[in-house]
């Protein structure tokens, strides 16, 4: 039973990497484009993600859900300990929501777009870099078990577990790595000149991925890292490591070749595969200390809390998987053929 | 301030903003359909108009309402955790549902914004709306219940300080569930309802009697008024089941500090908590054991009874227990005038009545708000009714202050850029006809 939660989780994670990694990477790269093409991000932006957007944060708030419930103890952790990254990610998603929004439905379209504009950008940036930094925190082995709490001071609990370069460098990751999926994504939706403005823009980013994951794996084998050591020991994440990198061979295939779908499907499987190989690497030490590893599977609830949210989460699957398929296909984010909106 | 204070503050800033946003975009989207309804059923370009400018509201509304429930999702866990680390499996069943419910609604939403020139069949487009609506008002529901089981927990045993065999079923369904989420579905609907039918009230006197606004302040105001009627009934019961599960709360709402037989209800009052006297209040005699127990002789226990660290702040409850019931009041009196005005046609005319309606705008969520806070002050010192004390549930991280006024500054803002943007968008929508 408990296998199948944790199939939900990392699924949840999954999608929330892809969909709403191209969400926040849409902010990302608009930022990034000249004034020339701002207007064309923005066009695309809301025909691929405005229909969809509101549901991706939903997958956020599952991870949420499953960890209170079926994983209190680790959520505490990072509750606590990840207190300050998590309240700035959160204030981060707040400004790039509403702004998003606000530019959206403001009635009257003046000088204020601009601001609306502004915020969405920054705090799309902004968003993915605290994903980033404190999903680096988890993995850095600063985080102290709870034995030790007692003795830690302030900086050592609050600020040393994600203000540190490794978890500094994950979060320039993410930020390349979604706005990677964002423009993989809009390039499927754009033509001529626009798409070879982008296919530009992907070559950069794509750059901008490897360098800053390399800057991860320097840093963790520089700092002797558990997560570095580990890495290199673990042939199955390794080889994982090495398949997202070769999928980039038929990726930039795929896009020279025009196929939206299949450039599509390339760029999720290398997110997929990313998160086995995070998950092979540590599972179930999901945090990385110092000492004593901190088992996701400790301390889990009984049995039947367990039943229910299986059920709960399969019930929901029967609800809102339809749902969410015939919303993608109505607004052609998996059609192929697709007409403009309006 | 100390951290719990400025915990329980960045938590009440947080309900109270939320609150607001979460009860429009439950009952919005009624509103809407009835309107998007007889646009198909009439034609009436008006009813049209009327749909699509509601629905801009609904999409703003919903966005502020998800992002600053969000924002609560994280706070429980942020501010609480040693709360949510025991609660979290016991009461994780209503948020995961909930979860689902607001998935639902998201997906809807997605599909009606979007839909007018996609979906072919327009009874299907208007279906997502009801969708958008009932999921909304599940979510409401469930998470009402939630906070049900923190004044009546249950579905779990307590052995040598552990939760153990804990029921997830048994405490989605405790005790306070029902009597809680009909109060709050109903006050959703009062207030709402008021709040769209007052401004659409205004914008009828003002700008010269369209007819959009009177259409408008139709379709609101049935809803408000029937849910206002509706909602004294709730009240009873909420009232008998406080007073039968939670009496110190009941004695803080109504500031008994002796147990009484035949105990009076007091009407408004200054309370002083340290020597435990009411002074002012206006005594109906009798009338808090009849309201809570369904007998004038009943006893009702008063604060006194109850060691001093288990009492509520009474003062604060009192007030807001007093304000709910007097607005509440209010809003069901004009409910009945408006029901009047149905049969006795000539009263739609006079001035004063549009004014009325217009000056009792706010009132309902000020009634909604003031409910919240008899029943979250009430509940003090505890976070959990018996089981754990808000002390002991609080992070242990020092500088929450500077997290609160962060989150202040952030709701402040946002409650201004609302403002703003409906002002811009009802500017328009009379430009537009």
């Amino acid at each position: 039973m408990i296998y199948i939660v944790l199939t939900y989780l990392f699924l949840s994670i999954f999608f929330y990497l892809v969909f709403g990694g191209a969400d926040f990477g849409v902010g990302v790269i608009e930022l990034f484009s000249g004034r020339k093409n701002k207007d064309l991000t923005k066009g695309i932006a809301y025909r691929v993600i405005g229909p969809v957007w509101e549901a991706n944060h939903i997958w956020l708030v599952l991870v949420i859900v499953i960890m209170w419930i079926i994983f209190p103890n680790y959520y505490y952790y990072l509750t606590t300990q990840l207190h300050i990254p998590l309240t700035l990610l959160l204030i981060g998603i707040i400004a790039r929501g509403t702004a998003f929004v606000f530019r959206h439905y403001d009635a009257v379209i003046d000088h204020s777009q601009k601001i609306y504009d502004k915020i969405f950008e920054m705090g799309s940036v902004f968003s993915t870099f605290m994903i980033g930094v404190n999903a680096g925190a988890l993995l850095s082995g600063e985080i102290v078990p709870q034995s030790l709490v007692t003795e830690a001071s302030f900086k050592t609990l609050y600020i040393d577990t994600w203000f540190n370069t490794f978890s500094l460098a994950t979060g320039v990751f993410m930020v390349s790595l979604s706005s990677f999926i964002a423009v993989i994504f809009i390039i499927g939706e754009a033509e001529n000149e626009a798409k070879e403005y982008y296919i530009k823009k992907a070559k950069a980013i794509n750059l901008a991925v490897i360098l800053s994951s390399s800057l991860i794996f320097i840093e963790s084998l520089f700092q002797e890292r558990g997560f570095g050591q580990l890495l290199f020991s673990n042939w199955f994440s390794l080889l994982a490591i090495v398949l997202v990198t070769l999928l980039l061979i038929p990726l930039w295939r795929f896009i020279r070749h025009s196929n939206k779908n299949l450039s599509r499907i390339m760029v999720v499987a290398q997110v997929f595969f990313m998160l086995i190989a995070w998950s092979a690497l540590a599972f179930p030490n999901l945090i990385f200390t110092e000492g004593e590893p901190i088992s996701i599977m400790d301390h889990l609830p009984n049995e039947k809390v367990i039943e229910y949210m299986v059920y709960a989460l399969l019930g929901a699957s029967i609800f809102v998987l339809p749902g969410l398929y015939h919303l993608f296909k109505q607004f052609g984010l998996i059609h192929s053929k697709r007409e403009l909106l309006d | 301030m100390d951290t719990l204070e400025a915990a329980r503050l960045q938590m009440a800033s947080s309900m109270i903003f939320h609150i607001v946003f979460a009860a429009i975009g439950m009952v919005m989207p009624f509103f809407m359909m009835v309107s998007h309804y007889k646009w198909i059923k009439t034609k009436d370009e008006v009813y049209l108009h009327l749909t699509k400018t509601w629905q801009k509201g609904v999409a703003i509304f919903f966005v502020i309402g998800a992002v600053s429930g969000t924002m609560l999702s994280f706070e429980l866990g942020l501010l609480w955790p040693e709360f949510m680390l025991h609660a979290g499996p016991i009461i994780g069943m209503p948020f995961s549902l909930e979860g689902t419910a607001f998935f639902v609604e998201a997906i809807a939403l997605g599909f009606y914004l979007y839909g007018w020139k996609k979906i072919k069949n327009q009874w299907f487009h208007w279906f997502t709306g009801v969708i958008i609506g009932v999921s909304g008002v599940l979510s409401g529901i469930l998470v009402v219940a939630a906070n049900g089981w923190m004044n009546a927990p249950s579905g779990f045993e307590m052995i040598e300080g552990v939760y153990s065999n804990i029921d997830p079923i048994e405490a989605l369904f405790n005790k306070a569930w029902f009597s809680q989420a009909l109060h709050m579905v109903l006050a959703a609907f009062t207030s709402v309802g008021f709040a769209v039918a007052g401004l659409h009230a205004y914008q009828y006197i003002k700008k010269g009697k369209l007819d959009l606004h009177k259409k408008a302040f139709r379709i609101a105001i049935v809803f408000g008024a029937i849910a206002a009627i509706l909602q004294p009934v709730s009240g009873d019961i909420s009232a008998k089941d406080v007073a039968a599960r939670q009496p110190e709360k009941l004695a803080a709402m109504e500031a008994l500090y002796e147990t009484e037989k035949g105990a009076p209800l007091l009407i408004g009052g200054i309370v002083d908590e340290e020597s435990g006297q009411v002074s002012f209040a206006l005594e109906i005699p009798k009338a808090l054991s009849f309201l809570a127990f369904g007998d004038f002789d009943a006893e009702v226990k008063g604060l006194n009874e109850f060691p001093e660290e288990n009492h509520p702040p009474v003062a604060l409850t009192h007030y807001s227990f007093q304000m709910m019931v007097g607005l509440g009041t209010m809003l069901m009196m004009l409910g009945v005038l408006y029901l009047i005005s149905l049969k006795v046609k000539s009263l739609q005319e006079k001035k004063w009545f549009w004014w009325l309606f217009v000056f009792s705008t706010p009132l309902g969520f000020l009634a909604l708000e003031a409910g919240w806070m008899v029943t979250e002050l009430g509940r003090q010192p505890w976070i959990i009714y018996k089981v754990m004390r808000t002390a002991d549930a609080v992070t242990p991280i020092e500088g929450i202050q500077y997290s609160l006024v962060m989150f202040i500054s952030i709701y402040v803002l946002l409650t201004f850029s609302a403002y703003w943007l409906m002002n811009r968008q009802i500017k328009k929508l009379n430009e537009e006809i």
